[in-house]
């Protein structure tokens, strides 16, 4: 009942079919590297609670459950996300390619001040790099948005992503709040949080 | 498309409407293999929320479950001059305009389907902010909750004290089976039983036309029921008992879909079906697509998702649902219905004396479904002719005559359902029934749910889908305490300790 | 790909709970224990207040970790004082202007801050200078209050948390006092009932001097949402007296405003006339709250005789014996003491002591600022006071109106809902608001009727009918020839425990 995180935010994984993002969120999630929990079905995002600035930070991670294959993903899937993970592998050209799809269907279905950032993933595997990292490097800079070779396997700037990822997202929500804008929605309201206050009959009974 | 599909399944489901959306979750769920696809390039089918541009494409062309489309862009209002055209075909994207909105009762079925199933993570809702009524040709709202008639300056003070007395009667009644009112009331009508209370007019009108949703004819019984299903979804989440999803109702059937995928179903869209043929005992199905032919063990399509060479089986197509729907620059009713820039408001309407209705639902940009300063009609009757205008007409005047909205947009259009979609004893294929038209998912969970049951007998619909920290993953030791489940701070705790452990003595 | 969900069983669940709980233990064990040590050391340092953290944000209330907490900050905040204090004797003094400013650079600064601490004095740039000290102080106070809130979100409903919280603001200069208002806004919209978001709210706006008229806006918006809710009808009850004065003095605000108050108190009674706390409102709006609350030594009668003196309070004040009562005549004045009380309840109160009396002049009683003036008894020649309880209050036209107004809505209601035991009672008070001798009868038939159709609480208005009868006969009594010698009880009373008895010390002769 009682909450026990400042806040709450839902960061989305992106990226063509095999480039990792399982991985990455297990790594992330559990530290654990495990090939055969590609096939683990039934989970679609992990949670873990990191501490910034004395604040509570509870990140909710989504993953695509396999609708990026034929590129299915539904626009629910975007709704409130505050922070997306684009990824591609550095030994597979044409999921570096398909950045630019990925971004451009971001465009269409994220909220507009979503913030993003570039992961090219199975950076310990540099003898089969067929993305050099400048070129990583420079389609962030398009973009306006920050870049990072990361290895799910070898556990290599995983943890710093998402430390980057939350923090930028703290300091702008921050920054609305500061402003008094806090986000907008007025009451939506998640299904799980039941209250039973105001109805008719509810009241405190004395006399 | 690159088709590495695997070419059997368990089930083939046509057609990503919320029926079919729940019974492929619903199979998926259970383990069974599923292939979930449409033709459309969109998921929800009739069901879905668009774009104004993909919307206004969509009433240019007719197709088999939508057609009579058509729309018209108004002169902007002198009020509002900066809303044109153009400017609202930039702001298209904004838009989310439902083909079948709905909302939900808080205790409904739906809400009850998405908590049971754990769905409910996937969507989000708003609250609506007034159940109106006209009283008087105005718009007034409708009291939903203790504040509200605390707060009311529509009622008198005895007025006040006689409306929580019925409902507190309503909603304590049928705990007593041999309850004097039951006994006395039965075989009447609830409108008999209205006036036996010694209400005021303005208080029977009140319940009959939004609480307890009734004409003179319902019954005793009904209205009853209908009036504690009311009074049941209050005060759970917002003031009123109704829901309505956050972005439009379109984001429901990707929610089940969602489910459905996540649990391994494979999703295909933009895909048609040629053809659907059986094997002699009906225990396989082929279907072809593409060029392919792929088996399944039951197949389960949308009314307008059956290939040319079966549709006859079910029938004609025939108008069904008569829609209107209008984008304006002000809201419906006054400033009270529509604080800090507008309500997502209800308000049920009745024309020839009762005898037909319609269900109108106002968005206003705190739904998602549209840009702020703008709002969103939706205008719904059963259809009894090929004109949705014509159909509508009764009720569209009693609306903006005397509460008249500065317009911008009108778009009318027919959703169509097939003669005989139950009878479809001809084909294996199960079929499910189009958009009905009622406020809820009932009529739609329940054609789910039945289907479901046709093909699975002994298997639970969407049993509750657990949380990603109850499952176990592939080779891990079940009952093993994984250090990253623990809370952040207990495990930074314990790495204290385990650095100190050295240094110091610990009691055990 | 397909395949069914692995999902722990129940067992295995509870194994990993288990584990997990033998892990929170172990942890909790460590550090208390190491807590204890390093306090009998007196090592109040970073690690304790660490240590405390662990354990409060998982248990609040502890109360014993929240004292180690205070003598940690003291002694941290006592060095930085003092530091700031020979700095400030020897540095320039425009570096102080900038403390003003430190708060909004204080929370971007904090991470930078932390790890200044661990270097500790080796970098001893970011130790000097009177903002940098006066930031660290601040930040001190800025980790006590972030802890807290997070332990009232654990739960807001956590004493200690509260209190440590009004501490550490107490020991800030410098507290921003509407930050902790906005914190009072937000646990208030979670949980509009909890009367610790009350007390600490009432605190924080008379510190933060909040206009009280924001004040009462904020109630009144509360009680919107759910007039269910004793503590804004409190918080209301405070804030009505001083903001809406009422001239007698008779009434608990002014006229005016209490015809709004009783109109909303009606509404939310009509509405959910279950609901209690509307209804204790009420009953305070209706007495004459203001009468009681100005003086809390409220004579009903005197008598004194040559030899003793008797002394009858309306309500019970154990501490007469501490004030100074004085008979003055117009060429003497007498102590009166001491004084033994007479009753249980010490309502009654005696002295013995010798008075001379002559009937001839004026006698005055003299007690707590009020004198009293004082009659002859004609048949003893003792001196005598005596005020009947309940004097009505005054009363003006449109007060009386929306009095009126209210009573028919309660009749008209009573021929929908004739046994409504609340509709009953509320217009018997009505009545007796508008007109008690008019109404006396009426008010009576309710209570009557009450006892009825409200058999559980018959006692209840039992006793009540007592009171209005004896307070009637009260009121009564100076007009007739009797007076002050007889009085006759009224018919209806026969019970041993009769109201407003100490009344009757004026008479000579009680008949019944």
């Amino acid at each position: 009942m009682a909450k026990t995180y400042d806040y709450l935010f839902k960061l989305l994984l992106i990226g063509d079919s095999g480039v990792g993002k399982t991985c990455i969120l297990f790594r992330f999630s559990e530290d654990a590297f495990n090939t055969t929990f590609i096939s683990t079905i039934g989970i679609d995002f992990k949670i873990r609670t990191i501490e910034l600035d004395n604040k509570k930070i509870k990140l909710q991670i989504w993953d695509t459950a396999g609708q990026e294959r034929f590129r299915t993903i539904t626009t629910a899937y975007y709704r409130g996300a505050m922070g997306i993970m684009l990824v591609y592998d550095i030994t597979q050209e044409k999921s570096f390619e398909n950045i630019k799809n990925w971004i451009r269907n971001i465009e269409e279905n994220a909220a507009a001040d979503v913030e993003k950032m570039l992961l090219g993933n199975k950076c310990e595997l540099n003898d089969k790099r067929q993305v050099s990292k400048e070129r990583g490097e420079q389609l962030a800079i398009e973009y306006g948005i920050k870049f990072m070779e990361t290895s799910a396997k070898a556990s290599i700037n995983v943890e710093e992503a998402f430390l980057t990822l939350a923090s930028d997202i703290k300091a702008k929500t921050e920054k609305r709040m500061e402003a008094n804008n806090p986000p907008k929605g007025g009451h939506q309201l998640k299904l799980t949080e039941i209250r039973t206050k105001d109805s008719w009959l509810s009241r405190c009974s004395l006399l | 498309m690159s088709d590495d599909l695997p070419e059997e399944f368990d089930l083939i489901v046509l057609g990503t409407g919320f029926a079919e959306s729940c019974i492929a979750a619903a199979a998926s769920r259970i383990g069974k293999t599923v292939l979930h696809i449409d033709s459309h390039d969109y998921y929800g089918d009739v069901w879905n929320s668009f774009s104004l541009e993909a919307f206004n494409k969509l009433l240019d062309q007719p197709s088999s479950s939508l057609r009579n489309g058509s729309y018209t862009w108004h002169e902007p209002a002198e009020e509002a001059p900066s809303w044109t055209r153009e400017t609202l075909l930039e702001k298209s994207r904004r838009f989310s305009l439902d083909l079948s909105p709905r909302v939900a009762y808080s205790a409904g079925a739906l809400v009850q389907l998405l908590i049971k199933s754990n769905i409910c993570r996937y969507a989000e809702f708003r609250a609506l902010d007034h159940v109106c009524m006209l009283y008087n040709n105005e718009l007034v709202s409708v009291p939903c909750s203790r504040s509200d008639v605390f707060n009311t300056k529509t009622l008198t003070m005895v007025e006040k004290r006689l409306l929580m007395k019925f409902l507190t009667a309503c909603n304590d009644y049928g705990e007593d089976k041999c309850n004097e009112d039951a006994l006395a009331f039965r075989g009447r009508t609830f409108l008999e039983y209205l006036k036996a209370q010694r209400v005021t007019d303005k208080i029977a009108t009140c319940v009959m036309q939004a609480i307890a949703m009734c004409d003179a004819s319902s019954s005793f019984e009904t209205g009853m029921q209908r009036t504690q299903r009311f009074l049941a979804s209050l005060g759970r989440y917002g003031n009123t008992p109704f829901l309505f999803p956050m972005y439009g109702c379109g984001e429901l059937p990707q929610c089940f879909c969602r489910l459905c995928a996540v649990f391994g179903g494979i999703y295909c869209l933009k895909r048609s079906v040629d053809d659907i043929s059986w094997t002699p005992d009906a225990k396989e199905l082929l279907l072809s697509s593409a060029g392919k032919t792929l088996r399944a063990k039951h197949i389960v399509c949308a009314p307008g998702q059956l290939p040319a060479t079966l549709a006859p089986h079910y029938g004609q197509l025939q108008p069904h649902i008569s829609r209107g729907l209008f984008i304006a620059a002000s809201p419906l009713g006054n400033e009270e219905l529509n604080k800090g820039g507008g309500g997502v408001n209800l308000l049920r309407l009745l024309a020839d004396e009762g005898q037909r209705e319609a269900c109108l639902i106002q968005l206003s940009h705190y739904s998602g479904a549209c840009p702020a300063g703008l709002y969103i009609l939706h205008l719904t009757t059963p259809a009894f002719s090929e004109d949705p205008a014509a159909d509508l007409a009764d009720f569209t005047a009693q609306l903006f005559e005397t509460n008249a909205p500065q317009i911008l947009y009108s778009a009318y259009f027919t959703i169509t359902a097939p003669t005989n979609a139950n009878e479809s004893a001809a084909t294996p294929i199960y079929c499910t029934a189009a958009p009905a038209y009622e406020l809820d998912y009932d009529a739609a969970i329940a054609d789910a749910r039945h289907i479901f049951s046709q093909i699975y007998e002994n298997d639970d619909f969407l049993p509750r889908a657990p949380d990603p920290e109850e499952i176990v993953v592939d080779g891990e030791d079940p009952s093993a305490l994984n250090e990253h489940s623990l809370p952040e701070d207990l495990r930074a705790q314990l790495h204290d300790l385990q650095q100190a452990a050295q240094q110091m003595d610990i009691a055990e | 790909m397909h395949g069914r969900v692995k999902v722990r069983t129940t067992e295995e669940e509870r194994e990993r709970k288990k584990k997990e709980q033998v892990l929170k233990m172990r942890a909790y064990r460590a550090a208390m224990t190491r807590i204890q040590k390093k306090r009998s050391a007196g090592e109040l340092d970073d690690e304790l207040l660490g240590l405390t953290v662990q354990i409060l944000q998982r248990n609040p209330d502890i109360s014993t970790l929240w004292n180690i907490r205070r003598e940690c900050v003291l002694r941290k905040t006592g060095e930085l004082q003092s530091a700031l204090k020979e700095l400030e004797a020897t540095e320039a003094p425009e570096a102080t202007v900038a403390a003003g400013k430190l708060e909004e650079v204080e929370k971007e600064d904090k991470v930078e801050k932390e790890e200044k601490d661990d270097t500790g004095e080796a970098d001893s740039k970011a130790v000097t200078g009177v903002a940098a000290l006066a930031q660290q102080l601040q930040a001190i106070y800025t980790t006590e209050l972030d802890l807290t809130e997070h332990c009232l979100m654990v739960n807001p409903k956590s004493y200690n948390s509260w209190h440590h919280r009004c501490w550490t603001l107490e020991q800030n200069p410098q507290a921003d006092w509407q930050r902790e208002l906005q914190l009072c806004n937000k646990y208030l919209k979670y949980d509009e009932r909890n009367f610790h978001t009350w007390d600490y709210r009432r605190y924080v706006s008379a510190k933060a001097a909040v206009p009280a008229e924001q004040e009462l806006d904020f109630c009144t918006e509360k009680i919107k949402v759910n007039f269910s809710n004793y503590s804004s009808w409190h918080h209301r009850s405070l804030l009505l007296p001083t903001l809406y004065p009422n001239e007698q003095h008779d009434r608990p605000m002014s006229e005016h405003k209490l015809q709004e108050e009783l109109e909303m108190v009606l509404t939310a009674a009509f509405t959910d006339p279950n609901d209690s706390s509307a209804w204790f409102y009420q009953r305070w709006l209706l007495g004459s709250g203001a009468q009681e609350r100005d003086q809390p030594v409220a004579v009903a009668a005197f008598r004194c005789w040559p030899h003793k003196a008797q002394l009858a309070l309306k309500k019970p004040y154990p501490e007469l014996p501490q004030l100074q009562i004085q008979l003055i005549s117009e060429q003497q004045t007498w102590q009166l003491q001491p004084w033994q009380p007479t009753n249980g309840e010490k309502t009654q109160w005696q002295c013995d002591q010798a008075i001379y009396i002559d009937p001839s002049q004026d006698y005055v009683l003299a007690l707590a600022g009020q004198r009293l003036k004082l009659s002859v008894q004609p048949s003893d020649k003792s001196l005598y006071y005596f005020v009947p309880p309940h004097a009505t209050a005054s009363c003006s036209k449109e007060l009386l109106g929306e009095l009126q107004t209210q009573l028919q809505s309660c009749l008209d209601l009573l021929e929908y809902e004739p046994d409504s035991k609340w509709t009953l009672l509320t217009s018997a008070l009505l009545m007796r608001a508008i007109d008690v001798t008019g109404y006396h009868e009426q008010s009576l038939a309710h209570l009557a009727k009450l006892e009825q159709v409200d058999a559980l609480r018959r006692g209840y208005y039992k006793d009540l009918a007592l009171r209005w009868t004896m307070e009637m006969a009260l009121a009564k009594w100076p007009q007739t020839s009797n007076y002050p010698q007889l009085f006759e009880m009224p018919t209806k009373i026969s019970s041993t425990r009769t109201p407003y008895v100490q009344y009757l010390i004026v008479a000579d002769t009680v008949s019944s």
